[in-house]
């Protein structure tokens, strides 16, 4: 079997980053025993030829595989290729309880530069979720009623987060 | 790709910059005509510091050519996101039009072409680009 190396990001999306006081949160990733994802053991797989996991995947995770495989170039100029540790903390943050649990499901989108952002849009709120190959995390959000916007690093302005949050709501 | 040192073309602001949108930029929003827009991944420069590009409207509309012809050759889920001009510079974007002259294989809009410069860097900045730029055609 292929031996990929395999590197626990530097950062990590967990619940404990986007959820403060006010927002229910289940049981979060601190402090669990990092292990390889679902993405990760599909893509090992995946490099001796079986394909019957990455079919497995849902949609959101479908998406993040197709990032996990652009390399350099891959917009036919200068765009870098996404850093493993990157998609493997974006993988984990998606498939959380507390984002899987919202009604609205957020779309997965390369940046130029190598990183991900996450996206939610309703009529209500845009919030844009990016994890940069920097290693820094950052949001945008928009009250769409109010006009209001806010930009900042992640675990900034966790009232604006939880917000849109509620917005984008609760499966029923 | 070169850009042509011709007399530059005055831009009105009541025109439209036509960016090509990859498949990969395409989110869901109700807010968007079609339920769909271009995120604000797509309204960057590239990571060598080249300014967005875009094809200037009122030029292909000069060469018989239609929205449809900016993604021309392109695979099915491409699409053309119309960004105002008057857009760009509320967003302190400043749009030159830059003929692209010399590539190997060219292209009916190159002479169309503009670069879009100034900082992109905000989010919010984009996000905004983005939302007031419907995507005007899709290559099924």
């Amino acid at each position: 079997m292929t031996d990929l190396a395999f590197r626990p990001p530097r950062w990590r999306l967990t619940e404990d980053t986007f959820m403060p006081a006010g927002v229910s949160s289940l049981a979060t990733a601190s402090g669990r025993d990092y292990r390889p994802s679902r993405l990760h053991t599909s893509l090992v797989r995946h490099e001796i030829g079986e394909l019957t996991d990455v079919l497995r995947l849902d949609p959101a995770e479908r998406r993040l595989d197709e990032l996990a495989r652009l390399g350099p170039g891959w917009d036919g100029e200068t765009a870098r290729a996404i850093n493993p540790s990157i998609i493997e903390a974006v993988h984990d943050f998606i498939v959380s309880k507390a984002i899987t649990s919202l009604s609205v499901h957020p779309d997965l989108v390369p940046s130029l530069e190598g990183g991900i952002l996450i996206e939610w849009h309703t009529v209500e709120v845009d919030l844009v979720i990016e994890a940069s190959p920097s290693g820094e995390a950052s949001y945008y959000f928009c009250d769409n009623e109010t006009g209001k916007e806010v930009e900042e690093s992640l675990g900034k302005g966790s009232d604006d987060i939880a917000f849109a949050f509620k917005k984008l709501g609760l499966q029923q | 790709m070169e850009s042509s040192g011709a007399s530059p073309v005055p831009i009105s602001p009541d025109d439209r910059a036509l960016r090509r949108i990859r498949p990969l930029h395409i989110v869901s929003d109700p807010k968007a005509v079609g339920g769909l827009r271009a995120s604000a991944a797509a309204f960057d420069d590239d990571t060598d510091g080249s300014p967005m590009s875009a094809y200037l409207q009122s030029i292909l509309e000069g060469l018989d050519l239609a929205d449809a012809n900016v993604v021309q050759g392109k695979a099915s889920g491409w699409a053309v996101a119309a960004i105002p001009v008057q857009t760009l510079i509320d967003e302190e974007q400043a749009v030159e039009h830059a003929q692209v002259t010399g590539t190997p294989i060219p292209h009916p809009c190159d002479p169309a072409h503009v670069s879009v410069r100034g900082v992109k860097k905000p989010k919010s900045r984009r996000d905004r680009i983005s939302k007031a730029s419907p995507l005007v055609y899709f290559v099924r």
